[in-house]
């Protein structure tokens, strides 16, 4: 819409949506109305001594009255929420009364979602939700739209947001040959460390990732040339899905048991009077710890596996997308570049199968959003391809070997930093495997001993470093750092290391990052003249930059 | 941290900061002091509280002594905290004891806010916070000539190395 001013027209949602949105809301509704109504209906019954007929036919009017202002109210309300998207960006208007206007640009886009839940699911309809790092509020939800437009839609604001010049309306392709048609190889910086991925791993990955020899020539190529088309990651078997919820619900319900159990037998041994009651308590405490730990442990387990079931990882020139769910769904599109951090972890239990868990952090999603996930339990194998995507340069040719080891191993030789003796006190668990190291395109950093967590940042993705001491470092002439990413589940600090190895970590952390945030920066992931634009930018404030 | 490089030269805030921290640092003082010694006088005369009624001073003590220390370190605070423009970051060094020193990289700016309070107009005084996507970095106290040319200056090396995110 920059030159020129094309009408582009407002759309509408699905007429259902209103009810859908709403419909917990229209359940109580309804009850308080009809129980109301009978009460009146009674009196008038009895007022006027009317016939069985009379008052069914009474009965009938309310009935009818109700629906027809609860149609015309869901109407207006329908009439009201309309969207459009523009070349560059997505308008939201809805509200009668309160009017909200959502406006967002395309290029902030960080995430798509389309998300089923199981009511909107029964009328085959789905929620799209666009996550974006444009000022307070994240999220864009439309909500209901059919699955073919929902998903006519993604494909279409994942191409603008793109940079892709071509209008993807023009044809009704399916996904598969949309997504051929209209793109072009994303221009990773050294898209040859992909092979070494799948090179170096020694546990062997499925062979069509794209060799960079067919790769090269197809991106110097005008943006009409045929990609690869959407491949397959992985799909986590049903059996492990079901494994991980009943491992993972145990553990939490032996926790939760545990501790019911002791609070309980606190308050009960403070009663106790004589020895008779003694066995009977005894016996209600262990009642109470199994039931608690059955509960909590079958409740958390179908949590997960509803959430985990039939998890599918692919990738396109769109970004990664992964889709899960059983009763309620979920399809999370991340468009390459919105990955700030990675966060491989293992649980207690997750260490005893060798399963791992991979989450992520993308501007959009926050803190608590299970979005984050794009993991949830996968043996190393799954990490190591879910890695050729997420971060498809690690900047060394030993990728594998050194996520392998940093989390199966702690040795002095690996390269990573540990905490200094003298601090050890502060970190009395963790402490030889709290660490960091550096890879040419990665900061990675290791925690926890019982649990195993690695954090990876790749370096232009740091908005904020940070080095200072708290009263431990104080007290043992430490230092701590923190490198800061948008809001997310991966851990970013480094504590009580050596000052010395910190600081310059610090400095070689800005230097790194103002490199590479040159190579990389683009907010359209496919327009060729982002670079060139951003070199000039740069070139013409350097004198500023430079200025004291 | 001794370990800090020493040829990275800091701007300082003004010194007039110490003046404006400490008329602050005197309000809170006696307005917490006074609060907190009233409710105990009053709550000692009224009812018979016996031992306890030294306990009730407590609060108050421990406000008196938190602003106290407060005051004591507030001019070296002052004179630590300061910023120094680098050729892709800027960084910002604060604390007293408790030293932590920010750098943010220019290419990720979201936006700079300049903040003025009428007490701090006398003062010549204002604040700017420098915020990313994902923190905020703070400089109080700065001239406010300086301020608006860092202002200016900053979202000019933003937009030029902009990086959205």
């Amino acid at each position: 819409m920059s030159d020129t001013t094309v009408y582009i027209p407002w759309q509408r949602v699905h007429p259902i949506s209103p009810f859908i949105r709403s419909w917990s809301a229209l359940l109580i509704f309804v009850y308080l109305i009809t129980s109301l109504s009978v009460q009146t209906l009674q009196d008038i019954v009895a007022a006027f001594s009317l016939s069985v007929g009379q008052s069914l036919l009474l009965l009938l009017v309310v009935i009818i009255l109700i629906l027809l202002v609860a149609i015309g109210l869901y109407a207006i309300s329908w009439r009201f929420y309309q969207f459009r998207i523009t070349s560059d960006a997505v308008e939201l208007h809805a509200g009668v009364i309160f009017r909200r206007r959502r406006y967002m640009r395309l290029d902030r886009l960080q995430a798509v979602d389309i998300d089923r839940p199981f009511f909107a699911r029964i009328f085959g309809l789905s929620k799209l939700a666009l996550h974006a790092a444009d000022g307070s509020e994240t999220t864009l939800t439309l909500e209901y739209l059919k699955e073919t437009d929902a998903e006519q839609l993604r494909r279409e604001i994942l191409h603008l947001a793109s940079g892709a010049q071509d209008d993807p309306t023009l044809d009704q392709a399916t996904d598969q040959q949309a997504a051929a048609q209209h793109s072009v190889a994303p221009r990773y910086p050294y898209a040859d460390y992909l092979q070494q991925y799948v090179q170096h791993n020694p546990h062997g990955v499925p062979t069509e990732v794209p060799t960079s020899g067919t790769r090269g020539p197809a991106s110097q190529q005008p943006a009409a040339a045929p990609k690869t088309p959407p491949r397959d990651l992985l799909t986590i078997p049903f059996s492990r899905v079901v494994g991980s919820a009943f491992v993972s619900g145990l553990y939490g319900g032996l926790g939760t048991g545990l501790f019911s159990a002791i609070s309980v037998s606190f308050f009960v041994w403070l009663g106790i009077d004589s020895e008779n009651s003694v066995m009977t308590s005894v016996i209600l405490l262990v009642v109470i710890f199994v039931a608690v730990t059955a509960f909590v442990a079958c409740i958390t387990a179908f949590a997960l596996v509803n959430t985990n079931f039939n998890f599918t990882a692919r990738t396109s020139d769109a970004g990664v997308r992964i889709s899960s769910g059983m009763l309620s769904t979920t399809s999370n599109t991340i468009p390459p570049g919105r990955i700030q951090a990675i966060q491989i972890s293992q649980s207690v239990v997750y260490r005893i199968f060798g399963w791992y868990r991979i989450q992520v952090t993308v501007a959009g999603y926050g803190l608590q959003d299970s979005s984050t996930t794009v993991l949830p339990v996968g043996k190393f194998d799954d990490v190591i391809t879910m890695m050729s995507v997420l971060a498809p340069d690690p900047g060394v040719e030993y990728a594998n070997d050194l996520i392998y080891g940093a989390l199966k191993y702690t040795s002095d030789a690996d390269g990573f930093t540990g905490v200094p003796g003298r601090a050890r006190l502060w970190q009395p668990v963790a402490g030889g495997r709290h660490g960091y190291t550096t890879t040419p395109t990665l900061l990675l950093i290791r925690y926890a001993r019982l649990r195993r967590i690695l954090a990876m940042i790749p370096h232009e993705r740091i908005q904020q470093s940070a080095v200072y001491q708290s009263l431990s470092d104080k007290l043992s002439g430490t230092v701590s750092a923190r490198f800061l990413t948008p809001p997310g589940p991966v851990r970013v600090d480094i504590s009580n290391h050596e000052p010395g190895e910190l600081i310059k970590l610090f400095f070689d952390e800005a230097q790194i990052a103002a490199h590479a945030r040159r190579m990389t920066d683009r907010n359209q992931w496919m327009a060729d003249d982002e670079l060139a634009a951003f070199d000039k930018a740069s070139a013409k404030a350097a004198p500023a930059g430079d200025r004291r | 941290m001794k370990a800090f490089p020493t040829n990275i030269q800091f701007r300082p805030v003004r010194a007039q900061l110490t003046a404006y921290r400490q008329i602050y640092n005197v309000i809170q003082l006696v307005v917490y002091v006074t609060i907190f010694g009233l409710i105990a006088a009053i709550i000692n005369t009224t009812v018979d509280t016996g031992a306890w009624q030294f306990a009730l001073y407590l609060p108050a003590i421990v406000f008196g002594l938190y602003y106290l220390v407060g005051i004591i370190l507030t001019p070296f605070q002052v004179r630590i905290h300061g910023w120094s423009e680098q050729a892709d970051d800027i960084i910002v060094r604060s604390g007293a004891i408790f030293r932590s020193y920010r750098a943010v990289p220019y290419g990720r700016l979201q936006f700079v806010v300049l903040r003025q309070g009428p007490l701090q107009r006398t003062f010549d005084l204002a604040d700017l916070t420098i915020t990313t996507a994902g923190s905020t970095a703070t400089i109080t106290g700065l001239p406010t000539a300086e301020a608006t040319r860092l202002r200016d200056d900053l979202s000019a090396r933003g937009f030029a190395r902009l990086a959205g995110l």
